[in-house]
C-alpha cells in the first residue's frame, strides 16, 4: 500500500508538472454558493443567502470529492460536531453536539424514513449515490416537521437528471477488504427525467487490535436500488414517483445473520397554481423489516417490521413579491411489528398534523418568519402545538440570524408497548403513561459572507424536558421507558471557509458543547464538549486533466461519560474515560478527459487505535487505504 | 391523460392492501418443534478394524433453553432427561447440561485442538493431553437472572467442567455476543470410557438459542500415546 501511495503522489506530481492549466475554463468551486436554493429550513425554494435559519449545505460536488458510500461516513467528514460510533449489536448511533439518533429528524427528499435500531435510523441505506445535496438544519424544527425534530433535520434530496442520458459507474475497494459498486443510468427526454441506481457495498470482518467491549466489526453485505421518474406534463404540473429497495446483512454471529430491508416508494404532485402560488400532495410508503437468517436451517424469519404511509398537503402563497405563507397538512400510519412486543405482536396508530408559517421581508432587510403546528396522534390522545419565530437582519455582507424553536418528541410504539424478554435475561417494559419529550430551543448566529470567504458564528442553549429514557424500575424489576428528568443542552459553533481562483481552498470548525443535568442523575452521554474539524483541499481543472486533493481532520476532546458496566449494575454508572483522539483523511482524485476519475484515500492518516474498546469509541482498526474509479459513461463520446 | 383515473385506482388500491406491509412472503415462517426430533440421532456404527475398536458416530440434538434445568445424557443407552436443578436425578448419566455448561458424572475432560472427527479418526493415536476434573464452581451456572440489572444473579453451586467452553456468553455490554470455540473434547468417564463430543450449532431453525447440536464418538477409540 505503501508503494501505492508512492505511486499515486508520483503521478500527481509529474501530471500536475506536465499540465498547462487552462485559465480561460477554470471551473472552481465557489465556496459557499449562496446563491444555491434550499428548502429545508423553511419548506419553501429559499436562496441560501436568504435563509433566516441557519442551513448547512453539503452539495454533490463535496459528496464526489470525499468519496463517501453513505450518509454517516459523509457527516462525519464535513460536519463540526458529529460522531458515529456503535450502539448494541453494533448498531451506528449519531451524535451531534448533546443530540442522539432519536432527535434529529433523517428525510430523502423531505420523506421520513420508517425504521430504527436503538433510536437510530438504519444509515446505510441512507445511500449517496445520486444525491444532489445535503441540507442540514441544527435546532428545533419541530414547527414544520413535528416529532424528532428537537436536534435537527437532515435532509437528503435526490438528483435530477440533467443531460439527456448519462451512465456513471464507480467502484472502490480497500486494505480491510472493503468494496463497493455503483451504477447510475439517468435519461432526460422531452417531459420525463428518470434516474436508477443500484449500489453493492461489501464490508469483511475485522478484527480490533485491541482489548475492548467488543473484539470486532461485522461484515456488512448490502445492496442499494433506487429508482426516481419525473413527469412534466405542462409547465405548471410536475409528477414525481420513487421506489427503492435496501438490503442488508450483518454476520452477528456464525449461526446467524441479521438481515435489514427497506421497500419504499412514493409519488408527488407539484402544481404552479399562479405567479407565487404553489401546491404540493405527496403519499410516501416506506416499510423498514428486520429479520434474522439462520445459517444451519437457512430459514430467514421476520422479527421487525415498520410500515409508514404518509399523505402530505401542502400550499405557498407569495404576495406582494416578498411574504410568503405557508400551509400543510400531513397524515402518517404508523404500524409496527417487533419481537419486542408479546408474541412478536404489532401495533399501529395514527398520526396527524396541521401547520402554518408565515415569512415577511420587512423594510431595512429585516426578514421574520413564525410558524406553528398542531399535532395530533391517535393512540395516545396525544394533542401537542410547537411554535417558532425567528428573524433575519442584513447588514451589508453580515447577516443576523436569531430564532426560537419548540420541539416535541412523541412516545414511539416502542416506547409504548415493549415488553420483552431479553435472551431469559432481564425485562424491558413499554409505558402507556409516557408524557412526550420536549425542547425549548434558542439560537443566535452571525454569518459574514464576501468573494472568497464565509465566517459564521452560532450559539445555541436547548432545555429539553420529560426526555424518554430506559430507566431501570424497582417496581417492574426490569428497564421500563420513562420520563427523565430536564437536560441542558448549550453550545457554540463557529465555521471558517475560503476558495481561491488557484483552486485553493480550506475549512476551519469548532463546536462546544455543554450539557448538564440534574445534580446527582447520571450524564450517560458521551458527547465530547470540545471537536475541531479541518480541510484543506487544492481543487484545478484543466482542458483534459483535474485534480482535487483534499486533507481533512478532526479533533475531538476528551469526556467522561457514565456507562452501565460489568461492575456497576443498572442502578448506578461508572465513569468511563473516552480519551482525545484525532482523525485525518487525504483524498487524491484526478480527473482524466472530464470522464475518469480515480480517487485514492488514507484514512485516519496518523494510525489513532483506541487503548481500549469502549461501547462510544471509535471502530477504527488505525490506517487503511483505498481506491476508487468512477466513469463518467457520456463523457467519453464528447 | 385519460389513464390517470386508473393509476389513482391501482394506487388506492395497494395503498389499502398493505396498510400493514407488504412482501410478507419472502420470509419463512418460524417451523414447529416435534418433540420427537430432540435426543440422539443418525447414530451409525462402526465396527472394528484391526487399527481400532468399534465405536458408534451420531447427534445429539438437546434443548437447554431453561436456566432451572439440568438435561442428564446416558450414552450407553442412549437416553436424555431434563430435570430441575435443585432435584437429585437418580437415574444414570454421564454428563448434564445446563444453558451451555456442563458437568460430568465423577469423569474429566480435556480439550483437544481438532474441530474436525474425520481429521482426529484420520490418526493412529491421539497426542497425550491432560484431563480436568470438574471443579466446584459458584458463579457460573447461572439459575435465576431476574436481577442481573442489578448484576445480582443467582448461581448454583456446584461441580461443573471448566474445560468445556463451546459457547462463550460475553456481557455487558446488552445483548450479549455469543463466541463459539469450534473444539473436540474427549470426556473420560468414571467406567473408563470415553466419549469424544463438540458443538455443531448452538441454535435451532428458528434461530432460537440453547438448543444444542452436538457430534459424539462413543466409545472414544483413539488411544492416547
Amino acid at each position: 500500500m505503501r508503494k501505492l501511495l508512492v505511486l499515486i503522489i508520483s503521478t500527481l506530481i509529474y501530471t500536475n508538472a506536465i499540465a498547462q492549466p487552462n485559465t480561460d475554463s477554470l471551473d472552481v468551486l465557489r465556496n459557499v454558493d449562496m446563491e444555491q436554493v434550499v428548502v429545508t429550513a423553511t419548506r419553501t425554494p429559499r436562496q441560501l443567502k436568504a435563509v433566516p435559519i441557519v442551513t448547512r449545505v453539503i452539495g454533490n460536488m463535496d459528496i464526489k470529492r470525499m468519496d463517501a458510500t453513505n450518509v454517516g461516513n459523509l457527516l462525519e467528514s464535513e460536519m463540526p460536531g458529529v460522531e458515529f460510533t456503535y450502539a448494541m449489536n453494533q448498531q451506528q448511533q449519531l451524535n451531534i453536539q448533546g443530540f442522539g439518533g432519536s432527535s434529529v429528524l433523517f428525510l430523502i427528499d423531505g420523506e421520513r424514513v420508517a425504521g430504527e435500531t436503538h433510536d437510530n435510523v438504519d444509515y446505510q441505506r441512507l445511500n449517496m449515490s445520486n444525491v444532489a445535496r445535503i441540507e442540514i438544519v441544527k435546532g428545533a424544527a419541530s414547527s414544520l416537521y413535528g416529532s424528532q425534530a428537537i436536534g435537527g433535520v437532515i435532509n437528503i434530496l435526490s438528483q435530477d437528471a440533467t443531460k439527456p442520458w448519462a451512465v456513471n459507474v464507480n467502484a472502490k475497494t480497500g486494505s480491510i477488504g472493503e468494496q463497493r459498486y455503483n451504477a447510475t443510468i439517468s435519461i432526460r427526454k422531452d417531459k420525463i427525467r428518470s434516474t436508477m441506481s443500484a449500489a453493492r457495498e461489501i464490508a469483511e470482518c475485522i478484527r480490533l487490535p485491541r482489548e475492548g467491549v467488543f473484539e470486532k466489526i461485522y461484515a456488512n453485505n448490502v445492496w442499494n436500488f433506487k429508482e426516481r421518474l419525473k413527469y412534466i406534463p405542462t409547465d405548471n404540473i410536475t409528477i414525481t414517483a420513487r421506489a427503492s429497495y435496501f438490503f442488508r446483512e450483518m454476520e452477528s454471529s456464525a449461526v446467524i445473520f441479521n438481515r435489514y430491508r427497506d421497500f419504499a416508494g412514493g409519488i408527488k404532485g407539484e402544481w404552479k397554481i399562479a405567479e407565487g402560488q404553489n401546491a404540493e400532495l405527496s403519499y410516501s410508503y416506506d416499510q423498514y423489516d428486520k429479520s434474522d437468517y439462520t445459517v444451519a436451517s437457512r430459514l430467514d424469519i421476520r422479527d421487525y417490521s415498520n410500515v409508514q404511509h404518509t399523505i402530505r398537503g401542502l400550499y405557498n402563497y407569495t404576495f406582494q413579491g416578498k411574504h410568503t405563507f405557508t400551509i400543510g397538512g400531513d397524515y402518517m400510519r404508523d404500524y409496527l411489528l417487533t419481537y419486542q412486543f408479546v408474541n412478536g405482536g404489532s401495533f399501529y396508530q395514527h398520526m396527524a398534523d396541521a401547520f402554518a408559517q408565515l415569512e415577511l421581508t420587512l423594510p431595512r432587510d429585516w426578514q421574520i418568519v413564525g410558524g406553528t403546528r398542531f399535532d395530533y396522534y391517535s393512540d395516545t390522545k396525544l394533542k401537542h402545538v410547537s411554535s417558532k419565530v425567528s428573524f433575519m437582519k442584513k447588514l451589508g455582507n453580515i447577516s443576523l440570524r436569531g430564532y426560537y424553536a419548540g420541539g416535541f418528541k412523541a412516545p414511539s410504539l416502542k416506547e409504548l408497548y415493549t415488553s420483552w424478554n431479553m435472551q431469559n435475561m432481564f425485562m424491558i417494559y413499554g409505558n402507556t403513561h409516557l408524557r412526550p419529550e420536549v425542547s425549548h430551543n434558542y439560537s443566535v448566529s452571525v454569518e459574514y459572507q464576501h468573494q472568497n470567504a464565509n465566517m459564521l458564528l452560532n450559539v445555541f442553549h436547548n432545555v429539553v424536558t420529560d426526555r424518554i429514557s430506559l430507566i431501570w424500575s424497582r417496581a417492574h424489576n426490569g428497564m421500563l421507558y420513562d420520563n427523565a428528568n430536564k437536560v441542558d443542552i448549550s453550545g457554540l459553533d463557529a465555521c471558517v471557509s475560503t476558495r481561491w481562483a488557484s483552486g485553493i481552498g480550506g475549512k476551519l470548525a469548532y463546536t462546544y458543547t455543554y450539557e448538564s443535568v440534574l445534580s446527582g442523575e447520571p450524564l450517560v452521554s458521551s458527547t465530547r464538549p470540545h471537536m475541531v474539524s479541518l480541510r484543506v483541499d487544492y481543487d484545478k481543472r484543466w482542458q483534459k486533466y483535474g485534480i482535487n486533493t483534499s486533507l481533512t481532520g478532526k479533533i475531538l476532546s476528551a469526556t467522561d461519560a457514565g456507562e452501565y458496566t460489568a461492575n456497576t449494575g443498572f442502578k448506578e454508572v461508572e465513569t468511563i474515560h473516552y480519551s482525545a483522539y484525532t482523525m485525518w483523511k487525504l483524498l487524491i482524485t484526478q480527473r482524466i478527459v472530464n470522464a475518469i476519475s480515480v480517487t485514492a484515500t488514507i484514512d485516519n492518516l496518523f494510525d489513532y487505535i483506541p487503548e481500549y474498546f469502549h461501547t462510544s469509541s471509535p471502530a477504527t482498526i488505525g490506517r487503511t487505504y483505498s481506491i476508487g474509479l468512477s466513469v463518467d459513461i457520456e463523457e467519453l463520446w464528447k | 391523460m385519460s389513464r390517470i383515473p386508473n393509476i389513482v385506482v391501482v394506487l388506492i388500491g395497494i395503498i389499502f392492501s398493505s396498510c400493514d406491509g407488504m412482501f410478507e412472503g419472502i420470509y419463512d415462517e418460524p417451523v414447529a418443534e416435534q418433540q420427537s426430533e430432540f435426543g440422539f440421532k443418525n447414530t451409525t456404527m462402526i465396527p472394528a478394524t484391526e487399527d481400532m475398536p468399534a465405536y458408534s458416530r451420531g447427534w445429539l440434538y438437546v434443548k437447554t433453553v431453561e436456566y432451572t434445568e439440568w438435561t442428564y445424557i446416558h450414552f450407553d443407552s442412549k437416553t436424555f432427561v431434563s430435570a430441575d436443578v435443585h432435584e437429585e436425578y437418580d437415574g444414570d448419566w454421564d454428563i448434564a447440561i445446563h444453558r451451555y455448561e456442563v458437568k460430568t458424572n465423577g469423569g474429566k475432560v480435556r480439550k483437544t485442538d481438532y474441530s474436525d472427527f474425520n481429521t482426529m479418526l484420520n490418526k493412529t493415536h491421539l497426542e497425550p493431553g491432560e484431563y480436568k476434573e470438574d471443579v466446584w464452581t459458584t458463579d457460573k451456572v447461572a439459575i435465576d437472572l431476574s436481577g442481573i440489572l442489578d448484576f445480582d444473579v443467582k448461581f448454583l453451586e456446584t461441580y461443573c467442567s471448566t474445560e468445556i467452553d463451546w459457547v462463550e456468553v460475553i456481557y455487558p455490554p446488552y445483548p450479549p455476543t455469543y463466541k463459539n470455540h469450534d473444539k473436540i473434547f474427549i470426556i473420560k468417564l468414571n467406567n473408563g470410557n470415553r466419549i469424544g463430543i463438540r458443538l455443531e450449532n448452538y441454535v435451532n431453525n428458528n434461530g432460537v438459542k440453547a438448543y444444542l447440536t452436538l457430534e459424539y464418538i462413543y466409545p472414544f477409540p483413539l488411544e492416547e500415546k
